[in-house]
Formats: structure tokens, sequence, C-alpha cells
């Protein structure tokens, strides 16, 4: 179901209107329906691959649990000394590991052969030049992100940092909970399913913060994001007829689209899951104020990134061959870069799987990899940066350090963002030589710039949401509660503003008939 | 109040005010469709169709533009008192006649309803044309919910987005589908006509006509004397077919619609010249492959195209020959009515509170008709009996010299009209210009080769008038206020201005290089004539 359709108001209506009268016991149940219903409604066949996922992860838990627990038996039944102990211990973790590497190994072979099959085929027909056609797979509902969360689980419960869950509709209801089907946010066991499973009591405050919550994604959405796209679509779908300038527009537009699209579905999403008792886990904060590559990447997308740097890179970096390749370093490179070089391969591994799970192609290998790249050098070369500084006598405790440290960093972001959005790695190179070599700043000025996709009205419109989103964005920076802050106002402006806030998204918004509203950006990972 | 009960109170106002606002944009962006600058119709002659009591109607008529010049509902009532509405729009096609006619059937219910053949031609992809479809969708009333939804569950279907909630709740909340609908030109979204044009019961009236090459037309007993195509045949045989078979279902639909609500169904095509201009708008195949289906679905079939109904194809036509103007029908709606009554003995209960209304309705349709017989006026003799008789400002101008036809009464009369003591008869190639009113020269000027005026008249009504002699096609000028209103031609130009309405309300060019004097017809001047004359018609309804 998409979630810019009135179909979706509807249905997250019908949903609280059955939970909230629904007797406490089985409110989970109600939640468990309709996610049953929307995932069904999406595809009845593909919904097939989501049962095989959660059942592996039910069977795959239920067994790590077994062990878990005829390992605590023996520890209280057999009389071990210390050694025998830590010898029985290795033993249960091994076993433990091994369950969840098979039950991790199994969604990951569902979600390669899905995203990937048509990517090997093709490199197989080119290279070989074999002629196998192409399978067209049509991608089951979500399954880049709860494949990510189905894995989290039988880790986590291996770590025993979760418990087992034995009913096997609290964990499907856990992994398909309706809200985050389309795109996420990847949910920890351990902090949504308590939430999903309690009984939660129709809350006046709580369900105005959800509702108003949407509001603002779907103007985030249909207002901002869907405007852009024909910018951005328009220069990089015809990027041979463009140069210089007009690709630094472009690569504005779709950073600006990406973010609106992306955590404006977040907000509707999270606004969803409020009214429903449901606190989302956070997947945004405000990542274009951001200092730094890695600071950015700590605040776009967060619960990708935590999934990765848990169970990814921990246990990349502190593996028993990271401790060997950093010992053979050591007599070449020195104790201190030996050292980090554990840490540079596992980051660069995590930023090349990164780029990976967004799409099936080389690009997203380059984008994963100079992602990853910068933030390595960006760490190697610190002091470096520090000594010029500190020589140069810079100040670093102002606005214009921060400033330049934040439009830095949006440099970097749309060079990232040029490589994702080009349709190949030789195009993206030649958007990136023509941006160097060709400075046409006169396209705003000779009637070029109103030529890219959006006519001057829209431009207004849309300079004038993203002031509006900035706005927001920089008072919550500054820790200013928007909700809250509303909430304290006299009615009389309250109400305006609401009324002013859903006007302007159903009258500016793109939407409807000859106006399709784009599809979600991360829905199609 | 406790809290809940504050917070439900709270809930329901602001849900009010927010649906307040959102309905008022809707009804801000959602078009109006009127296009008065094209003198098309508006389509809330649609919606009032709705507005009339119930049961009130004895016929309904359903088809295209054709249909809509050519049967005036009015006209009939004054002849017969028989109450009937037509219910044709621009392009008509048949399953948005079939969804109009069940909506309307939920107030009315007709003994008869004709459907004009016209209608019936239209490809599969004609059909599926979705603008057509969805100006209906709008024209509907809410009350024909379950006709609107329908109408766009059938337009999902066509364009594959059957799932698209938003675009089928479009039918009821039409902002769904107009929100962007600020950047289109305003003046489509702008309520030109305040009224509901309620007398003309959906009739378009046209005022002015353009005439038709004689040597084109034949007379329909001509055609029938030598078994003639009476237009052009460039029709393909496979393509009509294929138009019947997809219309078919629909008619049939129509029909077992109108007897289940006992009301008789008929087929009839209203004329259209035999020129070359009007080729392709109906044709011999045509008529035979309606006559089949008519026969096939067992409704009488009525084509005026082969009958001889006096029609005047120089005169009774505003577009040379494929609509008819207000004079043309006349005699079209005449033929209906006698076919009606024959065939159907239709006839019209008394009702005394409807006939009072539809009495007072005819007359203010019969206040407007006065500015139209002067427009349609083409008879030079005719023409100054009409203007003598009005309060106007006659605007006279010569272009390219009077020619030989000039006579001593068209000499006699004009200066009886206007006041001139000037001998046109003596300039036959000169320029001449001259204002009057009231048979009183106001201003006047000849020349050997041409004279201009450019003044101001004592009402502030600000013109310039030029008469020139030469080779050009545009000799003659009446501007007023910036507008040239004097049409193209050779001969003696008259721009009349009512002194009432504040407007030009007719504009004609008798050529006198011809015996005939034809007239010439211009209409730059009929949209603000159109808004004028609404508004005193209006007045009019209101004062009596």
């Amino acid at each position: 179901m998409n979630i810019v359709s009135l179909l979706y108001l509807a249905f997250v209506a019908g949903v609280a209107l059955v939970y909230f009268v629904t007797p406490r016991r089985f409110r989970w149940v109600t939640l468990l329906v309709a996610s049953v219903i929307n995932y069904l409604a999406y595809d009845l066949k593909l919904a097939v691959w989501l049962f095989i996922t959660s059942l592996s992860i039910y069977f795959g838990g239920l067994l790590i649990d077994r062990q878990e627990q005829k390992y605590l038996a023996q520890l209280k039944t057999a009389d071990l000394d210390r050694d025998g102990k830590r010898a029985l211990k290795k033993q249960n973790e091994r076993v433990k590991r091994r369950y969840a590497a098979l039950v991790a190994a199994v969604n990951i072979a569902i979600w390669v052969v899905f995203k990937f099959a048509d990517l090997f085929i093709l490199t197989l027909n080119r290279y070989l030049s074999a002629e196998i056609s192409l399978w067209h797979l049509m991608l089951p509902l979500g399954i880049s992100f709860y494949t990510l969360q189905a894995i989290s689980y039988v880790m986590d419960l291996t770590r025993g940092k979760c418990e087992v869950q034995k009913n096997y509709c609290k964990l499907l209801l856990w992994l398909c909970f309706f809200p985050q089907m389309l795109q996420g946010p990847i949910c920890r066991y351990r902090e949504t399913a308590p939430q999903l499973y309690a009984p939660h009591d129709f809350d006046y405050r709580r369900v105005k913060f959800g509702m108003q919550r949407m509001l603002w994604g779907y103007f985030k959405k249909l207002v901002i994001a869907d405007r852009v796209v024909s910018l951005s679509d328009k220069i990089f779908g015809n990027s041979i007829e463009y140069q210089g300038v007009v690709f630094v527009v472009g690569a504005l537009a779709y950073t600006i689209q990406i973010y609106a699209d992306f955590s404006g579905g977040m907000d509707i999403i999270g606004g969803a899951a409020e009214i429903l008792g449901v606190n989302m886990p956070v997947n945004f904060e405000r990542p274009y104020f951001s200092r730094s590559i890695s600071e950015y990447w700590r605040r776009w997308h967060i619960t990708l990134g935590a999934w990765f740097r848990d169970y990814v890179f921990y246990p990349l970096s502190i593996s028993k061959g990271a401790q060997k390749l950093s010992a053979a370093c050591r007599k070449r490179l020195g104790p201190n870069l030996s050292k980090m070089i554990p840490t540079y391969l596992a980051m660069v591994l995590v930023w090349i799987l990164n780029g990976i799970w967004h799409g099936a192609g080389w690009q997203f290998v380059a984008f994963g990899m100079y992602q990853g790249v910068l933030i390595v050098l960006g760490m190697q070369f610190e002091p470096v940066f520090d000594w010029i500084i500190r020589r140069l006598k810079i100040r670093t405790d102002c606005f214009s350090w921060r400033l330049w440290q934040r439009l830095r960093t949006l440099v970097l972001i749309m060079g990232g963002r040029i490589i994702f959005k080009a349709s190949g790695l030789y195009e993206a190179m030649r958007i990136g030589w023509s941006i160097l070599k060709i400075h046409n700043v006169w396209i705003f000025t000779d009637g070029t710039f109103f030529k890219l996709g959006l006519d001057a009205w829209n431009m207004f419109v849309l300079f004038v949401a993203v002031l509006v989103l900035l706005t927001v964005s920089i008072l919550q920076e500054k820790g200013v509660h928007i909700r809250e802050a509303i909430e304290k106002q006299n009615l009389v402006f309250r109400w305006g503003l609401y009324i002013a806030a859903i006007v302007t998204v159903v009258l500016l918004g793109i939407y409807g008939p000859r106006y399709d509203a784009a599809g979600f950006v991360y829905a199609g990972f | 109040m406790s809290l809940r009960i504050k917070r439900i109170v709270s809930a329901v106002v602001f849900l009010s005010l927010t649906v307040f606002v959102i309905n008022w944009l809707q009804n801000l962006v959602t078009p109006k469709y009127d296009w008065p600058e094209h003198n098309r119709r508006s389509l809330k002659s649609v919606r009032s169709a709705f507005l009339e009591p119930k049961n009130s109607l004895d016929a309904i008529y359903l088809g295209t533009s054709q249909t809509f010049c050519s049967i005036s509902p009015m006209d009939i009532y004054d002849s017969s008192h028989i109450r009937s509405y037509n219910l044709a729009t621009i392009a008509q096609r048949v399953p948005v006649a079939y969804y109009m006619l069940r909506g309307i059937l939920r107030r009315q219910s007709p003994k008869l309803v004709v459907i004009d053949a016209s209608g019936f031609f239209y490809t599969q992809e004609e059909l599926m044309v979705t603008g057509k479809w969805e100006e209906m969708v709008d024209s509907l009333p809410l009350s024909c919910y379950r006709e609107k939804l329908d109408m766009m569950k059938d337009i999902a279907i066509m364009q594959g987005r059957e799932d698209d909630t938003g675009y089928l709740m479009s039918a009821i909340i039409p902002l769904l589908r107009y929100h962007k609908n600020y950047k289109v030109k305003k003046e489509y979204f702008q309520e030109h006509y305040l009224h509901q044009l309620y007398q003309r019961k959906g009739y378009v009236a046209t005022y002015n006509f353009v005439a038709v090459d004689k040597t084109e037309v034949k007379t329909a007993k001509a055609m029938l004397d030598v078994n003639d195509t009476f237009a052009s045949d460039d029709d393909k045989i496979e393509t009509l077919e294929d138009c019947i078979r997809a219309n078919e279902p629909y008619l049939e639909k129509l029909r077992d619609l109108c007897h289940a609500h006992g009301a008789e169904i008929a087929f009839v095509k209203v004329p259209v010249c035999t020129n070359t201009r009007a080729r392709g708008y109906w044709s011999a195949n045509k008529h035979e492959m309606t006559q089949a289906l008519a026969d096939r679905l067992g409704v009488k079939f009525l084509d005026m195209c082969y009958e001889d109904l006096g029609l005047d194809w120089q005169y009774d036509s505003f577009d040379g020959g494929i609509h008819v103007n207000h004079r043309g029908a006349r005699k079209i709606s005449a033929r209906l009515l006698d076919w009606m009554q024959q065939e159907f003995g239709l006839s019209s209960e008394p009702n005394e509170k409807l006939d009072r209304q539809w009495a007072y309705q005819s007359d203010v349709f019969a206040s407007e008709v006065e500015y139209l017989d002067l427009e349609l006026e083409h008879d030079l003799f005719k023409f100054f009996d009409r203007v003598e008789q009005g309060d106007y400002t006659l605007f006279t101008t010569v272009s390219n010299g009077l020619g030989d036809h000039w006579s001593d009464e068209a000499q006699r009369r004009l200066e009886a009209l206007t006041g001139t003591k000037r001998d046109l008869r003596d300039a036959k190639n000169a320029a001449y210009i001259s204002v009057s009113s009231h048979g009183r020269i106001i201003e006047e000027r000849h020349g050997k080769k041409s004279c201009t005026i450019e003044a101001t008249l004592g009402d502030g009504l600000r013109y310039k008038a030029v008469s020139k002699t030469g080779k050009g096609k545009k000799n003659g000028m009446v501007d007023i206020w910036g507008v040239d209103y004097a049409p193209e031609g050779r001969g003696i130009h008259f721009v009349v201005y009512d002194n009432n309405l504040g407007c030009v309300v007719d504009s004609v060019c008798f050529d006198t290089s011809t015996a005939e004097l034809t007239a010439l017809q211009e209409t730059r001047y009929q949209y603000v004539m159109r808004e004028r004359l609404i508004e005193y018609v209006h007045g009019r309804m209101n004062g009596m």
C-alpha cells in the first residue's frame, strides 16, 4: 500500500480505530492482522518469502535458545573447573553462531538472488559471451529492510542481547509491522518488539503528535521531494545535453530530493506508528548539518549504519584475522598505522556492502567505496589538518568555521550523490569532470535555469518549502521540540498553523492524475 | 464539560473548519467549464437540469454540440407546452450520455428521451478521451455520486489506474484532481455567468451567421430526387462499423434504462449542411448504419438531414454549415416537436405551478431573443426596421466604395434612419462615415479616397472610424474602446451600439457590389455582449 495515498490514510485510521476498541490483550493481534493484510495486498505470491524469513528466524531463534538452555543446564549440573567452563562457553558460542550464520546465510541468499541475479547474468553474458536470459525477478516488498532486521534478531539472540520469542505470530508482527515495511527503519527486536506487544491505550496527545508528524512527512515528500524530482530527473536523465554548473544544480536538487523523500517517508511511517503507540527508532538527525562525512553517516539512515556497525564492522575489526593482519603489518608500517589497518579495511568493506545494499551495480560499489575512502582519509589525515589549522591560527570555535565544515561536507555528499544518481560509473565521472572544467554560471541569468524541469513558480514554491524545512531543522538542531512548542501556543495560532499546513500539502503537493507522485527512492532498495 | 467531551468537540470543530477551508479551495480550483471568449456552452446548464422541479420534464435530449445548438426546449414549450431539457454537451460520448441520463432519471420521469446520432460515430479511442468524461463527472451534482463514481471507475479502467483510490475519490472530491489548477489560465476558472442560464433549458442560442457557399448546398428534395448522398462520403465503412460496435452496448443500456423508467427512446439526427466544410459530420453510410442500428434496437429514428425544413444554409448556420444558429434551431425544433407528437403522442400534463414558472422563463427567453433577432437579420431593409425600433447608436462606414447596387430605396431608408443629407449614390467609389442615433447625425465625414473620425461621444464612448477606397479587403474600420468591430468585405458596414447595454450588439456588412446585398458578420463583439445581455436578462428576471 502506497503510504502517499488516501487508502493508506484510511487504513491507518481504520487500524487505529479497531486497535483501540480491541480488548487490551488482543491489541497486538490487530496490528498483526493489519500488517499481514498490508503485505498480502502488495503481492500474494511474494509474501511467501516474508514467511520463509520469519520462519527461519523463528526456528533459528528456538534452536539458539535451546542451545543456550542446554548450556546453562550443563553449567549447573556438570562439575567443571574454570577451563572446562570456558571451553563449554566457547562451544556454546560456536554452536549458537553456527545457527545464526545458517539463518543469516539463508536470508542473505534469498536477498542476493532477488537483488543481484540479473546483474550476475549480465556480467556473465558480457564477459563469457554467454546468452543467459534475465530473470526479471520482482523484489518482495521491503526485502532489503526485513532481511537485515531478521539477521539482527538471531545475532542479538546469539549475543544474549534479547529474549527469544516463542510465539511465531508475535515474531511475525515484529518483522512485518505495516508502517515500516516500505522503507524501514531497521528495527532492533529489543527496542521495538515490547512496544508492539504492549497494549497501548488511546492517548489524545500521542495521536495528535502522530498525525502532526505524518503531515510534516507529507509536506517533505509531496511538496519538496516530488517537486524537485523533475529537476534532478531531467538533468541526470538527459545528462548528455548538459554541462558544468547545471550538474551542480542537479546534484543539489537530488541531495534535497533524497533527504526530503526518505526522511519524509520516515516521518509518515513514524507518525503512523506513533498513533498506534509505537515509537520507531530515529533514522535521521538533520544529516546535512554534519561537519564531517563520518558524522553525516551517524545522522543519515542511522539504523542502517548502526546495523553495519554492530553486525559487520565490529565483528570484522576485532576478529582474530584482523589481529593477525595488524601484527603482520607492524614491522613494515609501524605501530600506529598497523593498528588502524584492520579498522580501515573493515570500514572500506562495510562501505562497499553499504553501497551494494543500495543497488545492484558497480556505481553503487563505487558509491560505497567513495564514502569509505573519504572517511578513512579523513581519519588518517586528521593530524595533518590539525597541524595546518594550528599553523594558520584558524579559529575553530566560531560559526564561520562550523559553516565551512558543513559546506565542505555537503559538497562531498553531493559528489556521492552524483555517483549514486548518474546512469553509470563512467557517466558519473564525466559529470564530475564537466563540473570541474566548465563554469557556465550564466545559466542562472539566461533563462536556462527555469528550463531545467521546474518553472519559475515551482522554483519559488520549492525555495520557500526548503526554507521552511531549513528553519525547522535549525530549530531542532538548537534543541527546540517543535510539536511541544506549538502545543504551548494559543488555539487560533495552532489551528491556523495546522490548517495552513494541510492546505499547503493539499494544494502544493505533487499528486493525483497527470502528476504522479514519484515512488520513494528508498522503497526501491 | 469533561476533558474527553471537550476534546471530541474540539476535534469535530477543527475537522469542520478544515473541511470548510478545503471545500472553499476546491470551489476555487475546480473548472467551471465556461469558455466565454469561444462562445461555447457552459456545462453549468447540465447542473441546472438537476434544479428543475422533480418530475417536471416530459422529454430530454442528449447529443453533441449540434444537438444543443439545434433543439430549443423553450421554443418547443411556446408551441406545445411540452416541458423538455437539452442535456447535450460538447462531443458527448454515448457512455457519458448514459451516465448523465442515469443521473437525471433520479429526479425526472420523462416520457421520451431523444438522442442525437452524431455521437454514435466516435471510435473506441475517441470514446476513451477522458477529458470528456471528467468534465461530466464534475458537472453532475453530488446527489449523483453513484454515477460520478461509476464514470470515474470506467475512466480509471481505461487509463489502467483502477487501484488509484485518489483518482476514484476525485469524483467526489475534485480537488484531488485539480489541486494544481491555480497554474492554468485563470479565466477558465472564474464564474462568468452568475445565474444558471435557466431559461434556455440547456439550449445554446447562437446569434450570428457565417454564410455557406450556395453552389455547394443541395436541398433535401433535390438529393432525394437524384438519390444522392447528401454529403461527400469519405467515411470508411469498416471504421463506421467499429464505431457502431463500440457504441451499441451503451445504446442498448440506454434503451433498457429508459424502458426501466417507463420512458420511450428515439434517435434523431439534426441537420448539417452538404458543403465541404461540414463534410464528415454526416453521410449516407452513417444514415444507413444508424437506421439499421435503430431497427436492431427497436427504436424509431428521424434523420432530419433528409427532410426539407426550409433551412437557408447561407444564414441559418453560425459556422458555415456544421451548427445552426437560432434561426435554424427554430425550424429544427418545430419539426422535432411535430415528430414527437405524431410518433409518440407526446403531450404535457397541465400543471399550474409549473406552467407559471415556464411561462415566466419563456418571457425572459423572449427578451433575450429580441437581441438575437437583430443579429440574425441579413436583409438590409429588415435590418433598418429593427435598428429604427431600438435605442442604438449606429456607426456607418463604407469600405471600397458602395458599388453599383446601392439603390434609391436603400438611400431613402438610410436617410430616414440616420438623418444624413449626403446622397451616397453620387459617390459610388468614395469614402463615407457617419455616427447617428435616433434619426439624427452626430458626426459625419466623406472624402474622395478616405476619411476618419476620432472622437468621444457625450456618454464617454471613445471611437475611431475610418473609411477608404482601394483594393484592400479591409478598408472600413469602427474601433470602439480599442476593438475594431467592422467586418471584412466591400460595401456598407453597420456597427450597432446598444445605449442601454453599453456594448456593441451587432456588426454587419452588406455587400452593395452584388445585387443580393449579401450580408457578412463580425463576431468579436459577442463576448462582451453576452455578458451584458446576461446581466440585463438577469436583472429582468429579478425585476419581474
